[in-house]
């Protein structure tokens, strides 16, 4: 059952196509993240899904119930729809609870109740009530936002960058407590971002944007080892994208012949794998021929838990210019030192890459 | 508004338009809040228009000898003089007392501050009062240039001040860095940040002393604006006086001009976030402490001692006989009426202008902003004229009304409502109105509870300058108010012609008074722009 479905969306301001032919469903209590680079339309859908914006043309529905269409639109304070925006937007001239309990229509001891339990949920101290938001953490301001969008029990949540102004270790800690808030409650939620690992960590299905359009969605595993093309891979974490020959199944490239997941037609294409399907195996001493293909660390990267190393194939044929440059992942601690000598090898599938 | 379209039109317009149309109506405040602004900013334009008007109507042969004449090329050079003289005094009183006071270690800095701004709360007329009373033969003009720096500086202390308090210090601290020795950090670096203020506060004075009327008239300084209104007194409305107030015109448009050229188009803004840290204190020396000082108490002295002083003797001198309450308590409600309703008139017509300047910025918006301060920078006396011309060619039922006297102080005090007004509404992020409606509040509850709510402080500092303004105008006032009318500054100024001085005091002590808490306001302001 799908709680939101986007048909055909377009919008243009002037002669900037902001978004172009948007179709997405969202299923009822899932977490979906619009990711993508700044400026590629994702806060412009986020707030027409608010009710800030128009499309104009393409239809929204929530629930069964038509948002938008061609004849008609819903306007934002009847949608139900919760929206945390990136600073939190909270009302400079009205203290904690009176944020909270602003969409709230109940009166008296209820409604202080409600804020109470609300500002519980978010994990607010109570004596917090009567500060002014002036006066409050940028986190703590976001878990006011957020306690203030609940309040009303939204039938979808809209998150437009909620933790980008957070420090890193209280992105990480704001992001767990959100998502197992949210899904406590039951409340389907869009997040919008342009963090690739947020991105990849709070969603249940993830949707990718580039110039105005959705270039692919899906469950974020499938997204990040299978995507559509090189664009949609960098974006989603580093890559190794070389081209290779595929041949029944098999990619004949520099790194020697590599299983593929999706095989075309016996032809030329563009390959990708994550540095962390490489293996790094010190040459032995025997001649026993070892799988793979022989390498040169040419650089090491050292960053505490992890070490990205950075090996230079052997080239193929004496006389040839130097081989690939590629990029590896290795524990931090037993890490190869530059100038090692070792053998690639290759774990799982490679991709094929559509041509773009 | 496709809503007042025929049916047959509104199907015409492609789907996507019309749902642009209705946004923008919804959304930003629409068509009629264009209107309303292109309404203002066309009547701002009536005193230009009236310049360009009678300068065609009077004809080249009949101009030229009322314009290229020796009486108009004295008045000029008396200007241009008081111009060039003054306003680098200014500049460097308000520059030094502003560093003085933001980045030294005086003694009662936040006192000496707050007694630089205090001058703004004395008319510029007083202040020549009180010196003609003080030194009666004072004229001409050394006393032209000292009443105005007197009367002035602070316009250039205030921006000057607020400026030095939100530089980053960081980039003195990288300027110091880089080998800079303290007397090149304050001209290379700081002094060049403070260009934007200290065009902005020239201006200010420049425009006040092409506009003064009662200051220089009371030390017999003759320039531009006493000319026109002793020929406005001898001949009417002739052409004499208006081509006067054409080359007056003239003359502020080129300052104009050349403050925006002298402000360039860089920007001085703090680049990168994180809070700034607090400004460097520099810690003067005894010697420089006591110099330091000396100025100060100088300063207060001249500004706020001489007037007060003077007026503190005539008081003593007059006793309770100059206290005609049966004259004073009619004029002091007048003024409040004209200042009050001036400011709420002037507020509500730069209502439109400032929303459509925070709402949907674009060249629309700049033009009829622009329009609007030009007219404001035409003295009150040229805006005066073209008001009586038009009035009694084309709205004689208006002709010596209070309607005609609000409408001048509608043109010349828009601006500074506008300014206010647009920080007020700046304070109400269209974000937050959204998110109120994301609540479940419809947009007209949205722009109550959350919009008008945070601009209020705005829209009320806006009135209050007005009428701030209104309370001491002078000129216009005694032009354009029916017969019978008696503000305090005109009843002050009926007391002086008549050269009783000791009666005009407490129309003067009135107005010091009323002025007093605006004067506040105004620092305090200030202040709270730095960010304190």
């Amino acid at each position: 059952m799908n709680a939101l479905e986007l048909h055909s969306i377009s919008k243009a301001y002037g002669a900037h196509q902001a978004l172009e032919n948007i179709n997405l469903s969202v299923p009822t209590g899932s977490r979906t993240v619009i990711v993508g680079p700044s400026g590629s339309g994702k806060t412009t859908l986020l707030r027409m899904i608010a009710g800030f914006e128009f499309p104009d043309t393409g239809r929204l529905s929530l629930n069964g119930q038509t948002l938008v269409d061609e004849t008609h639109e819903v306007p934002a304070h009847q949608r139900l729809i919760g929206y945390v925006p990136q600073d939190g937007a909270l009302f400079p001239h009205m203290t904690v609870a009176a944020n909270i309990g602003f969409g709230l229509s109940i009166k008296g001891s209820a409604k202080q109740e409600r804020v109470a339990e609300l500002m519980d949920s978010v994990a607010l101290d109570a004596n917090m009530a009567n500060r002014w938001p002036h006066e409050l953490s940028g986190g703590q301001q976001q878990r006011v936002a957020l306690a203030r969008a609940l309040a009303q029990q939204p039938r979808l949540m809209l998150l437009d960058e909620p933790f980008s102004a957070l420090d890193t270790g209280l992105r990480g800690a704001m992001r767990k407590m959100v998502a197992r808030l949210l899904s406590d409650a039951g409340v389907t939620t869009i997040l919008v971002t342009h963090d690739q690992s947020e991105a990849l960590s709070f969603a249940d299905q993830l949707a990718v944007m580039r110039d105005g359009r959705l270039v692919q969605s899906g469950h974020p595993l499938d997204l990040y080892r299978y995507p559509e093309d090189e664009q949609t891979a960098l974006f989603l974490g580093d890559a190794i994208v070389m081209p290779a020959r595929i041949e029944a199944g098999w990619a004949h490239c520099d790194l020697g012949r590599i299983p593929v997941n999706n095989h075309r037609a016996n032809k030329s294409a563009q390959i990708m794998l994550r540095p962390e399907q490489l293996q790094l195996v010190s040459i032995q001493p025997s001649p026993t021929k070892a799988a793979g293909c022989r390498a040169v660390v040419t650089e090491r990267d050292f960053s505490g838990n992890s070490c990205t190393l950075t090996v230079e194939l052997e080239a193929l044929a004496s006389g040839q210019q130097p081989g690939r440059s590629l990029m590896v992942r290795s524990s931090g601690l037993y890490a190869p030192p530059a100038g090692s000598e070792v053998h690639v090898t290759t774990i799982g599938h490679a991709h094929v890459l559509s041509e773009s | 508004m496709p809503e007042t379209l025929p049916a047959g039109v509104a199907e015409a317009i492609p789907a996507n338009l019309r749902r642009r149309s209705r946004g923008l109506f919804a959304g930003r405040g629409g068509a009629w809040v264009i209107s309303l602004s292109v309404l203002v900013s066309l009547l701002s334009l009536l005193p230009i228009a009236f310049v360009i008007g009678v300068s065609f109507q009077t004809g080249w042969a009949t101009l030229v000898p009322l314009v290229f004449r020796p009486r108009v090329a004295e008045l000029l050079i008396n200007t241009v003089l008081l111009v060039v003289i003054t306003i680098p005094l200014c500049v460097t009183l308000g520059l030094c007392l502003a560093w003085l006071t933001e980045r030294t270690n005086l003694p009662g800095r936040r006192w000496w501050s707050l007694l630089a701004t205090a001058p703004l709360a004395v008319p510029a007329f007083v202040h020549s009062y009180a010196w003609v009373s003080l030194v009666p033969p004072i004229h001409g003009l050394f006393a032209g240039v000292l009443v105005s720096v007197i009367a002035y500086f602070p316009f250039l202390y205030l921006p000057i001040a607020a400026t030095l308090r939100r530089l980053d210090p960081a980039i003195e601290d990288v300027a110091e860095s880089l080998g800079l020795k303290p007397w090149a950090i304050f001209f290379r670096v700081v002094l060049p940040q403070l260009r934007l203020a200290i065009c902005g506060g020239a201006l200010l004075v420049g425009l006040h002393l092409l506009a003064e009327y009662g200051l220089y008239a009371m030390i017999r300084f003759d320039t531009f604006t006493t000319a026109i209104f002793d020929q406005f007194k001898s001949t009417f409305n002739g052409p004499a006086a208006h081509m006067l107030a054409s080359v007056l015109a003239l003359c502020c448009l080129v300052m104009l001009t050349a403050e925006s050229a002298a402000r360039g188009t860089a920007r001085y803004a703090r680049v990168g976030s994180g809070s700034a840290r607090e400004q460097r204190v520099v810690r003067l020396k005894p010697a420089t402490t006591f110099l330091a000082l000396t100025v100060q108490i100088a300063t207060c002295a001249l500004a706020l001692g001489v007037p007060l002083v003077t007026l503190g003797n005539w008081l003593i001198a007059g006793g309770t006989q100059v206290w005609q309450m049966d004259e004073l308590l009619p004029a002091l409600e007048q003024t409040l009426l004209l200042g009050v309703a001036g400011a709420a008139l002037t507020t509500c017509a730069a209502i439109p202008i400032a929303w459509l300047s925070i709402r949907s910025p674009g060249r629309l918006q700049r033009v009829l902003e622009s329009c609007n301060y030009i007219t404001s920078s035409l003295p009150g006396i040229v805006v005066a004229l073209a008001l009586v011309t038009v009035t009694i060619h084309f709205a004689r039922p208006i002709y010596q009304t209070t309607v005609t006297v609000l409408l001048a102080y509608l043109l010349m005090f828009l601006p500074r409502a506008l300014v206010s007004l647009r920080a007020g509404i700046a304070q109400a992020p269209v974000e937050l109105e959204n998110m109120a409606r994301s609540l479940g509040r419809s947009p007209a509850r949205a722009l109550w509870l959350i919009t008008l709510r945070l601009a209020a402080p705005g829209a009320a500092a806006g009135a209050a300058l007005v009428f701030l303004a209104i309370t001491n105008e002078l000129t216009a006032t005694l032009l354009l108010a029916p017969n019978g009318t008696r503000t305090l500054a005109t009843g002050f100024w009926a007391m002086t012609s008549e050269i009783d001085y000791a009666a005009a005091a407490p129309y003067a002590l009135l107005m010091i008074l009323l002025s007093l808490p605006l004067t506040g306001l105004l620092y305090h302001q200030s202040k709270r722009t730095a960010g304190r």
